[in-house]
């Protein structure tokens, strides 16, 4: 489940800051009652992650992302690492065809 | 047991309705006409079970319950765990002419990834060098 939830306003001077976050929570319960006992398991994960700031002033409202941007340099570095092998094996066929 | 049962459930409810904004938005902080507001990124999780089986008698059958003594002891069992996890994301910068938000990188995971990856780049060269020189078999 994916929701975008917004927090309290955060006032600093004559502005007012509106903070908004992704929620994505998974989890499950099960109970089970048969004639050799009773079972019951729970689980939950929830993963909070700020996605924006809404600046609320004279001017008007102005959006402003937070982005991930520890996330986005791994990201850059797996894929490397998945294209860079990829293109070597391609740079070997075509040498040894030749 | 069933008390234990919906504690279980109550808090599976509850972890869902008390995930909150504010948990990652920390306190304002102004020095020098500047204010910082630190933002963090969280996740948390927990696991939970509990059962109960008949009391069984020493040749492996189901004793008898008897009806008037809801109260005999049965096998019963429980166990859970927990953790949460924080990482700080970004800081807000107010000041009196613009908004801003600096990003907070986490350098020695990006190094580290960076090494792995030169190492992983290193061996794909070798690799492919070894392959472009290695006389071809022939048939």
């Amino acid at each position: 489940m994916n929701t975008v939830i917004t927090g309290d306003p955060i006032r600093v001077g004559e502005r007012e800051l509106l903070p908004l976050a992704q929620v994505t929570f998974s989890g499950r319960r099960r109970v089970s009652l048969t004639g050799r006992g009773t079972m019951a398991q729970v689980w939950a994960v929830a993963r909070l992650r700020p996605i924006a700031i809404v600046e609320r002033g004279d001017q008007g409202e102005r959006r402003i992302s937070i982005r991930d941007e520890t996330a986005r340099l791994l990201s850059g570095l797996l894929l490397a690492a998945i294209l860079i092998p990829l293109l070597l094996e391609v740079a070997v066929r075509l040498y040894r065809r030749e | 047991m069933e008390a234990m049962i919906q504690k279980l459930l109550d808090s599976f409810t509850a972890l869902r309705e008390r995930a909150s904004v504010n948990a990652l938005f920390g306190e304002p902080v102004t020095v020098e006409g500047r204010t910082i507001i630190p933002v963090a990124k969280i996740a948390y999780g927990f696991g939970m079970g509990a059962g109960t089986a008949p009391v069984l008698s020493s040749t492996g059958e189901q004793e008898e319950t008897d009806e008037e003594s809801p109260s005999q002891p049965a096998n019963e069992g429980s166990g859970g765990g927990g953790g949460m996890m924080g990482q700080p994301l970004a800081v807000v910068e107010v000041t009196e002419e613009a908004v801003r938000v600096q990003p907070i990188i986490d350098e020695q995971k990006v190094a580290l990834a960076g090494t792995l990856l030169a190492a992983w780049i290193v061996g794909w060269l070798a690799y492919a060098l070894m392959r472009i020189f290695s006389p071809r078999r022939t048939a």
